[in-house]
């Protein structure tokens, strides 16, 4: 009982941002799946959206430091979607196939993390532009906690890669 | 039996490519089977609506099998196309070229990477849509008529989709914000990447691209070709003064090592002279010791002499006033006579 709770909780957690998501379900494994991925990936090119407005203020203003930062917000969102790209999806039939519950509850934690991560990134960078924008005081701050969730999103994907892998 | 087939003939050059699934579907080939490789994606669309996403998979029948084919031949079957994109990044080059603000001609190869966005696959299909495929067909009057649109997106075809745009909007401007000795600056080379970042940005978007890389080989401009020209002369002179300097440092170091031996061999010989100094201080001390000594001998010797002589001269004085009080005794008592003998005189004559 305390697990179907669990359960729940997780997926409810992730259909608050993707609608379609059924929490691998029996019949919407692959789709689920799928809808995660082109969440992700949706929502990192947002990401890039708003690094590369920083570093356009950055530019205009020929503010170097904003600049290098962007730049390197911008290459780590890039390492990110390559490794979301590469991910595979081949390997993840296996998992399909088994219907142990504990391992998709486990997989739909780390699609939770994933997903909350992102959109906690995507609240920092708006409001880090508007910061920026408005030449606040708690730039260095939020720039800082951008950099370090987007490093924590992308190790959440890694670590839910492994776990694809290592169920097969 | 499937048969296996690669989805496109130039790896190097295709990265997009559209097929229509009645295509691969012949009399006599309806079962083939397709590899989607890692960083490859396939993207079924149903009648115009993206159906599906598949990565990294084998996709076996995808002619759909001689079922299909007969399908395909009746009006009744539905439109299935399957885009396959190669969303690894890749390599285009676009020359770059500009006046600096110093008013040189400068130019460069500008080498981007850059990336096709698989989920932004009806954007990539919009592209394809742009490149209509025209005959020019009539005999009296000549038009040209669509027969069909490109089912290939190319390396070249995305070079020259961005060449023009590049060099307007970004490599232009940013050349003409540096001077010609600056280029080859990590300045410069950081700047060419925002301007392109953030300039081009409409256009990759629009196209379902993105730009993940981009650096520029710029050419010699004028102002380094003539300090390349002139360089030699400069090295020469350059080297010459190194030369110089290296050689007065050398003859001031053979001096400084000639006056510390002359230094040292000073101070040997003082200390030598020294030493020798010192012997022949000891041996006049010494002397003079000796002299003193026989100096105090020889007085000691004179005093006695003297003593000796002031003795005798004591004792000669003594015998002087002894004989002296003799005499003085003696005279005065022939005084002492002569007045008695004067006293008796006298008294005879007064008597």
């Amino acid at each position: 009982m305390v697990e179907i709770i669990t359960g729940v909780t997780l997926a409810a957690r992730v259909v608050f941002f993707v609608a379609s998501y059924r929490g691998y379900k029996a019949e919407s494994k692959k789709e689920d799946d799928r809808a995660i991925r082109n969440w992700i990936m949706e929502s990192i090119n947002g990401l890039r959206n708003h690094a590369i407005n920083l570093m356009e203020t950055g530019y205009r203003n020929d503010d170097d430091n904003l600049e290098g930062e962007a730049k390197v917000m911008i290459d780590n969102i890039d390492l990110f979607k390559n490794e979301v790209n590469l991910a595979a999806t081949g390997e993840v039939q296996s998992i399909w196939n088994k219907k142990s519950s504990p391992d998709f509850d486990n997989l739909i934690e780390f699609d939770a993390k994933v997903i909350e991560e992102i959109d906690k990134i995507n609240k920092i960078m708006a409001e880090l532009e508007i910061e920026i924008n408005s030449d606040g005081s708690n730039k260095i701050r939020l720039i800082g906690e951008a950099k370090s969730g987007i490093t924590a999103a992308r190790n959440h994907f890694i670590q839910r890669m492994q776990f694809i892998k290592g169920v097969n | 039996m499937a048969q296996m087939e690669k989805w496109r003939e130039d790896p190097e050059e295709e990265l997009v490519k559209i097929f229509n699934r009645t295509e691969l579907s012949t009399f006599w080939t309806t079962n083939i089977d397709l590899i989607i490789g890692p960083g490859e994606t396939l993207v079924w669309i149903r009648d115009g609506k993206i159906e599906d996403i598949v990565t990294q998979a084998r996709l076996n029948n995808v002619a759909g099998g001689f079922r299909n084919w007969i399908a395909s031949k009746s009006s009744g079957g539905k439109e299935v196309k399957m885009m396959i994109i190669d969303n690894k990044p890749f390599e285009i080059v676009i020359g770059a070229d500009g006046h600096t603000k110093d008013d040189i001609e400068q130019s460069g190869i500008a080498k981007l990477t850059m990336r096709l966005n698989h989920e932004q696959a009806n954007r990539l299909a919009g592209v394809l849509k742009e490149k209509a495929i025209k005959v020019t067909k009539g005999f009296f009057r000549k038009r040209e008529v669509i027969t069909g649109y490109e089912t290939k997106l190319t390396r070249t075809d995305i070079e020259q989709m961005l060449a023009a745009e590049a060099r307007a909007k970004v490599f232009g401007p940013v050349i003409k914000n540096f001077e010609s000795a600056d280029f080859g600056s990590r300045q410069l080379v950081g700047k060419v990447e925002s301007a392109a970042q953030i300039e081009m940005r409409k256009t990759m978007e629009l196209w379902g691209m993105s730009l993940e890389n981009i650096y520029v080989d710029w050419n010699r401009n004028a102002y380094q070709d003539w300090k390349a020209e002139r360089a030699p002369t400069l090295w020469e002179e350059k080297a010459r003064r190194e030369w110089e300097v290296d050689e007065s440092v050398h003859g001031e170091k053979v001096t400084d090592i000639r006056a510390d031996a002359a230094r040292e061999r000073r101070k040997k010989d003082s200390q030598q002279d020294v030493t020798e100094l010192s012997e022949l201080m000891k041996m006049k001390e010494q002397m003079n010791q000796q002299k003193i000594e026989r100096k105090k001998a020889t007085s000691d010797g004179d005093l006695e002499i003297e003593k000796v002589k002031a003795q005798a001269q004591i004792e000669t004085a003594k015998h002087n006033l002894d004989s002296y009080k003799d005499a003085q005794a003696a005279e005065s008592e022939k005084m002492l006579r002569m007045m008695e003998i004067m006293q008796g005189k006298k008294k005879k004559e007064e008597e």
